[in-house]
């Protein structure tokens, strides 16, 4: 049977042998395959319960501006905006623009503002009475006043008491459009400057979430997804297509598989089918072993023993079939391994991106939905409807790309495409014109 | 005499390299410097944050540019030709290392001048880490080509030790490819020692290939 024949060549292949390490190595490295050390605890009163993220105007409006006023006198603003560092410098236009955004925040006047570039905000103390701020990974620094910062109270870089919280997400959301966007100032950002306690109320509203809509195992099988899909699943089944479809040319079969009597569609769909069997057999396997490590670790409690599959089918197989789809339309496209760098550009700018989404961000364009977590049940159950949107649409594209993969293998078939070659013999003949006229 | 008909061999050699092999993988290593500066800030950095896009991204280059070395030979019509032919193949592999190594470098060099020219505080030691992790990615590469023949796996075991960097990073000791961002990068000779060896042991295969086949 077609089906098996493929499936054979897939599993026997050095691709998929360096795809099986991969798979298993990933987990083993981020210690997710055993949780077994790492079990859910229900809080008890008088317990520290750690800190959240909270929209608390209070505690964020200080926060931010004591940012932003210290990247302003120094004019060097950080930004992360496919998630690595970026250090923006303003011009002295922009930097005038950001001056009247700080006057409007503080009181102060622009030219009082500009004066203080360059000057690392010294002589001026900035942010709350207490030097109590809050840094960028969310913990606490408490800086001591010196004696020049503790004479030069009056003039210090404060809000205006005037000023309301949709006023200030306003302006800073204009100050991160200033500095180019991707920094902490973005409005769906700016709840990172509000670190709060967690109360015993929410901590035990969160083990109860975690309870009774994950069932516990779900919150296992979602941070297992997690890793799998950044380090493997997103990227490298586009190798196994690709494997698969050069094979053919290296074995000189094409020939041969052109001129028989299965139609474009029947090979095309068998073989993608092959690649999926192929990757989501160990995964589903996968999934259920690190997921067994938690089974017993909660007698009496209702477990979801489907977790594990409703995570691999629903949460990794469209990144699955997005990238398998992506390998076998560029490959029979071009007959060259380019959908690796496609695939590969694609992955790298997502898994960039979605560190700004690690405690649940599911954008409609993300490859590899983020949920680096065990708790924020809520964020999954708020971001649900966004994330199987998310993923109906990758399984869609996917299709739809394997489609588009039939309608070029079939066109091959009868002679009228010939992938790179045609690009190939146009250089080529171009070359030779520049000889021949040169002689 | 003899001597001056092998010089002139080099250059018909690289040229026939240059146009049929070397160009599209050029090409994609410049659009990949390219996008650089759009994914990443790259003026007036220090040096530890000018790291980043040269060991993250700049140093895939290695990986375009060296992988594809052994990859005429992989297209079966061309490798019936090469095994008749009496020259051997290894002057001709050591013509492809070469002009794949000159361009790492010039691509790299010129990079780095355009971060300098930025601003960045670039030097001599960023440029050496970026280019040895090239080396070493691109070795990893052409090293899976010798031993397997197979296009999607020369590729495929760079871009998983990329990943596994990614992953595990410090794990890897001397081997970890993005040690200059967290401010070290002492131990780029052995990553420069390593990819040359292996670039020089996937000829050595090739050519026992050729031998006893």
């Amino acid at each position: 049977m077609l089906f098996f024949r493929e499936l054979k060549k897939v599993v026997f292949s050095v691709a998929f042998a360096i795809f099986a390490v991969a798979l298993v190595a990933m987990p083993v490295s981020q210690d997710v395959l055993d949780f077994s050390d790492r079990k859910i605890e229900q809080p008890q009163p008088g317990q520290d319960y750690g800190v959240q993220n909270k929209e608390a105007p209070e505690v964020i409006m200080p926060a931010a501006l004591d940012t932003l006023a210290r990247a302003f006198c120094q004019n060097s603003y950080v930004t992360y905006p496919i998630g690595f560092y970026k250090n923006v410098k303003l011009d002295s236009a922009k930097q005038r623009e950001m001056a009247d955004i700080l006057s409007a925040l503080t009181g102060l006047s622009a030219e009082e503002l500009l004066a203080l570039n360059g000057q690392d905000g010294q002589g001026y103390a900035i942010g709350t009475d207490d030097g109590l701020s809050v840094q960028q990974d969310g913990g606490f620094s408490v800086t001591m006043p010196s004696d020049a910062q503790a004479g030069a109270q009056a003039g210090r870089i404060s809000l205006k008491e005037s000023v309301d919280y949709a006023f200030f997400k306003d302006c800073m959301e204009r100050a991160d459009r200033l500095v180019g966007g991707g920094s902490d100032y973005a409005p769906e950002k700016l709840a990172r400057f509000g670190v709060v306690p967690l109360t015993y109320e929410e901590a035990a509203a969160q083990y109860e979430r975690t309870k009774q809509t994950d069932h516990f195992t779900g919150a296992y099988a979602r941070l297992f997804s997690d890793y799998l899909l950044v380090g493997v699943l997103s990227v490298l089944p586009v190798f196994l297509s690709v494997a698969l479809c050069l094979r053919d040319k290296r074995a000189r079969m094409n020939g041969l598989l052109y001129t028989r009597r299965a139609s474009s569609a029947r090979l095309i769909f068998t073989r993608y089918a092959a690649v999926l069997t192929a990757v989501m057999l160990p995964t589903i396997l996968l999934f259920y072993l690190s997921n067994l490590s938690v089974w017993g670790l909660y007698p009496g409690e209702a477990l979801d023993y489907l977790a594990p599959l409703k995570y691999a089918l629903g949460w990794g197989l469209p990144s699955v079939m997005i990238s398998s789809a992506v390998g076998m339309f560029f490959t029979e496209l071009t007959d060259t391994p380019i959908a690796v760098a496609i695939q590969g550009l694609w992955w790298f700018v997502d898994i960039n991106l979605g560190l700004t989404e690690m405690q649940g961000g599911y954008s409609l364009f993300r490859l590899s939905p983020r949920h680096n977590s065990l708790r924020h049940t809520q964020n999954f159950i708020d971001g649900f409807g966004s994330l199987a949107a998310n993923r109906i649409l990758f399984a869609a594209l996917a299709l739809l790309l394997v489609a588009a993969t039939v309608l070029v293998y079939e066109q091959k078939r009868r002679g009228r495409l010939d992938g790179y070659g045609k690009c190939k013999r146009f250089f080529a003949g171009l070359a030779h014109r520049k000889e021949q006229s040169a002689a | 005499m003899e001597n001056a008909n092998a010089s002139l061999q080099v250059w018909p050699i690289a040229k026939s390299n240059l146009r049929h092999n070397f160009a599209p993988h050029f090409l994609l290593a410049l659009v990949l410097l390219l996008l650089t500066p759009v994914l990443f800030g790259v003026a007036n950095l220090d040096r530890t944050a000018s790291a980043v896009p040269l060991e993250v991204f700049v140093s895939l280059t290695g990986i375009i540019l060296l992988t594809p070395v052994f990859q005429p030979e992989q297209n079966p019509e061309i490798e019936e030709v090469v095994q008749a032919q009496f020259v051997s193949s290894v002057p001709v592999y050591l013509i492809r290392i070469a002009c794949s190594l000159a361009a790492l470098t010039l691509l790299i060099g010129g990079f780095a001048a355009f971060m300098r020219s930025s601003g960045c505080a670039v030097d001599m030691g960023l440029v050496w880490g970026t280019v040895s992790n090239a080396v070493f990615l691109g070795g990893l590469g052409m090293a899976a080509a010798a031993a397997t023949c197979n296009t999607a796996v020369s590729y495929m075991v760079p871009m998983v030790y990329y990943a596994l960097n990614f992953a595990g990073g410090g794990k890897l000791g001397v081997f970890y490819l993005f040690s200059m961002m967290s401010g070290s990068g002492s131990a780029k000779g052995w990553l420069f020692g390593v990819g040359a060896a292996l670039i020089a042991v996937s000829v050595l295969v090739k050519w026992l290939a050729r031998k006893y086949r």
